[in-house]
């Protein structure tokens, strides 16, 4: 009786551990190769590049990859706040992916902080404020190209010092004539502990 | 149109073949719907109730309830990267929830009086229902627009129970307040302005009685 047991007990945590997460897409009925514009903090990103849908990977075990947000100081008289996630082609989920991740770039003040990331719901930047960049394999391009990105919203659940910021917004850029990135969409979550600003 | 037809055959089949039955009721009348707090579904419902029993008393019954839906206004906003065009516009969203049920259940007599007019609840503990969601933006723009948190098309079928008041008056007509549970089915993980109707129905109707007992 106590080695059933002891074999439920088994069974039952080997059950917990393979659990899957279900992947956060939800296709457009007007675009099936996009996920619906959300700002319900899904962590999903999708974009076309040069035609071919593509997104944000996914691991079973912990859902849809985090994108990164950070402030990156610069010499010059504005910081650069950078926000980042990995891509592969959507509907393959291989490793065997082309690009490895795309980073939107905005000049920032120097005494950029939380609030003022808030303060960015609503706002566009065209191509002659922002700069969007494709990194190849884990090195960064040293050819950022043109973007337009609009921070659609952006709110926070608390007052909190560690809090929860979701994010949703618009983009679309080109580096040089080869790359084109169209119908860029992103609805990201991320927590105050992972900023650096 | 389709549902019109099966609704009429059924009525015809009912009424000029099946000896043994009671009586066949038809009633409609206006639905309102009580689980959706931000916008509400109206209706004009249709109902056909069959009891097969000659039994007055303590007898089962079938209903067929079929529910027209007036459209549900909402808006929704879509934004645009394009500079040439206003970067935020807010549509108007339409909704119509149409609505199926097919229940069985059974009456318990409440009060009759010396005219014969009758008092009874119906009881239907299990129902199949479906609930179709026709969503559209109007002027929608899909081209140059994204409509944030949008929502979309949805038909599920599941379970219902329902009960309704029913008072019987001039032999043959009828007042109805029919009250059906929300569709037990999974709504799905997006996230939707709307939750399953849970229609609470005003009607007025016609008994046709055949084999009535002496």
């Amino acid at each position: 009786m106590k080695k059933l047991i002891k074999n439920i007990f088994l069974i039952l945590l080997l059950l917990n551990f393979t659990s899957c997460v279900k992947r956060n897409f939800y296709p457009d009925a007007d675009d099936p190769g996009l996920s619906r514009f959300t700002s319900y903090g899904f962590n999903v990103v999708t974009e076309y590049i040069n035609g071919v849908s593509y997104i944000n990977p996914f691991s079973a075990t912990r859902g849809n990859s985090l994108p990164f947000l950070r402030k990156i100081s610069t010499n010059s008289a504005f910081d650069t706040l950078s926000l980042s996630w990995q891509i592969e082609v959507n509907g393959t989920q291989s490793p065997t992916y082309y690009f490895d991740g795309i980073c939107i770039l905005i000049p920032v003040s120097k005494t950029f902080n939380q609030n003022d990331f808030l303060a960015l719901s609503g706002q566009k930047f065209d191509s002659t404020k922002s700069a969007i960049q494709l990194n190849f394999g884990y090195i960064p391009d040293e050819f950022p190209g043109i973007a337009n990105v609009y921070f659609v919203k952006i709110y926070t659940n608390s007052n909190d010092s560690i809090r929860t910021y979701t994010i949703s917004g618009l983009f679309n850029g080109n580096i040089g004539s080869n790359t084109v990135i169209t119908d860029g969409r992103f609805d990201f979550q991320i927590s105050s502990v992972d900023l650096n600003f | 149109m389709k549902k019109l037809f099966f609704f009429l055959s059924l009525f015809s089949c009912i009424y000029f073949f099946a000896n043994a039955q009671s009586f066949l009721n038809i009633s409609s009348g206006i639905s309102y719907d009580i689980n959706n707090a931000s916008k509400s579904f109206y209706h004009v419902p249709v109902s056909v109730q069959w009891k097969p029993s000659s039994n007055p008393r303590g007898a089962f019954f079938f209903e067929l309830d079929e529910d027209i839906p007036f459209t549900t206004k909402s808006t929704g906003n879509a934004y645009t990267l394009n500079p040439f065009l206003p970067q935020e516009v807010t549509l108007q969203e339409s909704i119509r929830g149409y609505i199926f049920a097919a229940s069985i259940g059974f009456r318990v007599y409440l009060h009759k009086d010396k005219k014969l007019n009758s008092l009874y609840l119906n009881i239907l503990p299990f129902g199949i229902s479906t609930q179709s969601f026709k969503v559209n933006y109007k002027n929608y723009d899909d081209k140059n627009y994204e409509i944030l948190n949008p929502d979309v098309n949805l038909k599920r079928t599941g379970v219902v129970v329902s009960m309704s008041a029913v008072y019987n008056f001039h032999n043959n007509l009828m007042l109805m307040l029919h009250l059906q549970s929300p569709l037990i089915a999974d709504k799905g993980d997006y996230p939707l302005s709307y939750r399953f109707i849970a229609p609470l129905q005003f009607s007025i109707g016609y008994n046709f009685y055949y084999n009535k007992r002496k």
